[in-house]
């Protein structure tokens, strides 16, 4: 059935192009790969499985393809690592064309590539009513610390739309209220700020009522003076 | 009685612990990064001279004295002078001190001793002058003041104490230290390592005998006041006909005057809006614009700690990422501000 449906596609193909000029033609194809709108380089482009080349500094690549005009090719894109490849690209297809833009340099046909970032950065501001040496922990791991003014930044890196719970860890402090509160960040499909304002309060140490009423219970030789 | 020392908790120091009781009465310490400190503390933040410590003979007490970087306790910033108790502890930059010291009831149980009345007496007003102490804040009317507040700020204590703070003196401890202890000054180890015990004891000694005076009058207030207590018509009561009993009267005397002073400071949360700019840290300043809205004001600050302060690149970051931000609010609508969007 395979080899069936093949024999027909190399059958229309080149049926196709003999209605033509010519059984192949070239057909420029210009690639650009960038990432979150930086050009990105070393970004691979295959035609139907085979590789074209890969981008470079500019995040440019030029190619010619040659096939029988109105032919559809598969195009895939790898990535490097760090980024994301994107699935689904349309295929070529195999066009002439004219330029309108008199002189233009390249007769060619702009495809843009993006491959975005497997992980992003979230920047974490965490503001702790002015306690100072709060450690912030994160799958208890201490990430970070309240400085002298009660505020801490850190920055990571996550998978987009991945989740973190950070805890501030009151553990040396009970007389805080509440004890360890909790944030949970989502993380979106791009560098993030999270601003994270905890309010805490201190409490007030139960020590300090009972030693208020010791006097009334002592002896009562200082009124009497 | 147990020693009232001070210990290094984070940062870098020749020294890692001062034995404050060890030292006589009035030693000042100069805590900071630089040579001029008496005590050289190093770590990310912590400025020349970046806070001060002092002992007047009983208490001992620190102070934002230098506004340097921000001096935290027990999760407040503190400016004026503020007593620390046994495990108070001190953050300033990167580094902390923590105290260890008698705990009440030691203090407690040594003020009912003869020989420790003296200690336990209110400090003398020369140590006394600008250092508010927290016996006179609590001895107002507002003993649960929310409000770190100082001597000058109670009318009625400021016109105890002069207004102006003593001289600095940097390395007030070794001034008044055993010639021992000024061969060691050389080197930071040996300027906070406790003294030998011969010293110790010489030290003790001293100090006993550099007050008698105060024990003198306070165990003569003592006895005249027992001496009315016995001539008053009625009191007749056995506990005070025999000398045994003149001690155990003692001790709720000095409760109810010294319990200020050893009871434990309850940790005063102090809002925001309460701490001027001068003591907030760079990072604080750059935070409290983000969180109230000031994008401008932020990504300025958030700019100028990348640069100042590298290391940690999180500030980079977000001064990156609120450059994003301005310049989509400048693309979306260029009009609503003003000068800045021409950039």
């Amino acid at each position: 059935m395979r080899s069936l449906t093949s024999i027909l596609l190399i059958t229309a193909i080149t049926l196709f192009g003999c209605e033509d000029t010519g059984p192949t033609t070239n057909y420029p194809f210009s690639f650009t790969a960038y990432a979150d709108g930086q050009p990105l380089s070393d970004v691979q482009i295959l035609a139907a499985g085979d590789p074209l080349g890969n981008t470079d500094s500019e995040g440019n690549l030029l190619v010619t393809l040659t096939g029988p005009e109105g032919a559809s090719v598969p195009l895939s894109v790898r990535c490097p690592e760090g980024y994301r490849s994107p699935a689904g690209q349309r295929p070529l297809r195999l066009q002439r064309f004219t330029s309108l833009t008199q002189g233009a340099a390249e007769n060619a046909i702009s495809r843009r590539i993006d491959c975005p970032p497997a992980e992003r950065n979230a920047a974490i501001i965490l503001r702790a009513s002015g306690m100072a040496d709060l450690p912030i922990t994160i799958r208890g791991r201490e990430v970070a610390r309240t400085d002298a003014s009660g505020v801490a930044h850190f920055s990571m890196r996550m998978a987009p739309n991945g989740q973190i719970r950070l805890i501030i860890d009151t553990a040396s402090r009970p007389e805080i209220r509440p004890q360890n509160p909790e944030a949970t960040l989502r993380m979106p499909d791009r560098d993030e700020i999270f601003i994270v304002d905890q309010t805490l309060e201190v409490a007030e140490e139960p020590r300090r009522r009972r030693r208020r009423s010791r006097p009334t219970a002592g002896p009562s030789l200082p009124t009497r003076l | 009685m147990k020693a009232t020392r001070i210990r290094l908790l984070a940062g870098q120091s020749p020294g890692r612990e001062w034995v404050a009781s060890d030292a006589p009465a009035g030693a000042r310490v100069d805590v900071g990064s630089s040579d001029n400190a008496s005590w050289l503390v190093k770590a990310l933040g912590v400025k020349g001279l970046h806070l001060q410590l002092y002992w007047d003979g009983n208490q001992l007490w620190v102070a934002d004295l230098h506004n340097a970087g921000g001096v935290g306790l027990g999760g407040n910033l503190i400016r004026d002078w503020t007593a620390l108790h046994d495990g108070s502890r001190i953050t300033f930059g990167g580094a902390a001190l923590q105290v260890s010291g008698p705990t009440a009831k030691e203090l407690v149980r040594a003020s009912s001793e003869p020989a420790d009345v003296s200690r336990t007496s209110a400090p003398d007003e020369s140590a006394l002058k600008g250092i508010p102490t927290q016996v006179a804040t609590e001895d107002t009317s507002a003993p649960h003041s929310t409000k770190l507040t100082s001597l000058s700020d109670v009318p009625n204590s400021s016109q105890d104490a002069a207004p102006t703070p003593p001289p600095i003196i940097g390395a007030g401890v070794e001034r008044v230290s055993s010639p021992a202890r000024e061969g060691a000054r050389k080197s930071g180890a040996a300027r906070f390592a406790p003294p030998p015990p011969d010293e110790e004891l010489s030290s003790a000694s001293g100090k006993k005998t550099g007050i008698p005076k105060r024990t003198l009058i306070m165990g003569g207030s003592l006895a005249v006041a027992l001496l009315v207590v016995l001539l008053m018509p009625g009191a007749d009561e056995p506990q005070s006909s025999n000398s045994d009993d003149v001690s155990s009267a003692q001790p709720p005397i000095q409760l109810e005057v010294h319990e200020p002073q050893i009871r434990p400071r309850v940790p005063v949360a102090v809002s925001p809006e309460e701490l001027d700019d001068g003591a907030l840290t760079p990072s604080r300043q750059a935070a409290d614009a983000l969180l109230a809205g000031r994008t401008w004001e932020a990504a300025d600050r958030y700019a100028g700690l990348s640069v100042s302060e590298p290391s940690n690149s999180t500030y980079a970051l977000v001064a990156r990422l609120l450059e994003r931000e301005l310049r989509n609010r400048c693309q979306d609508d260029p009009d609503a501000h003003g000068d800045r969007c021409v950039h």
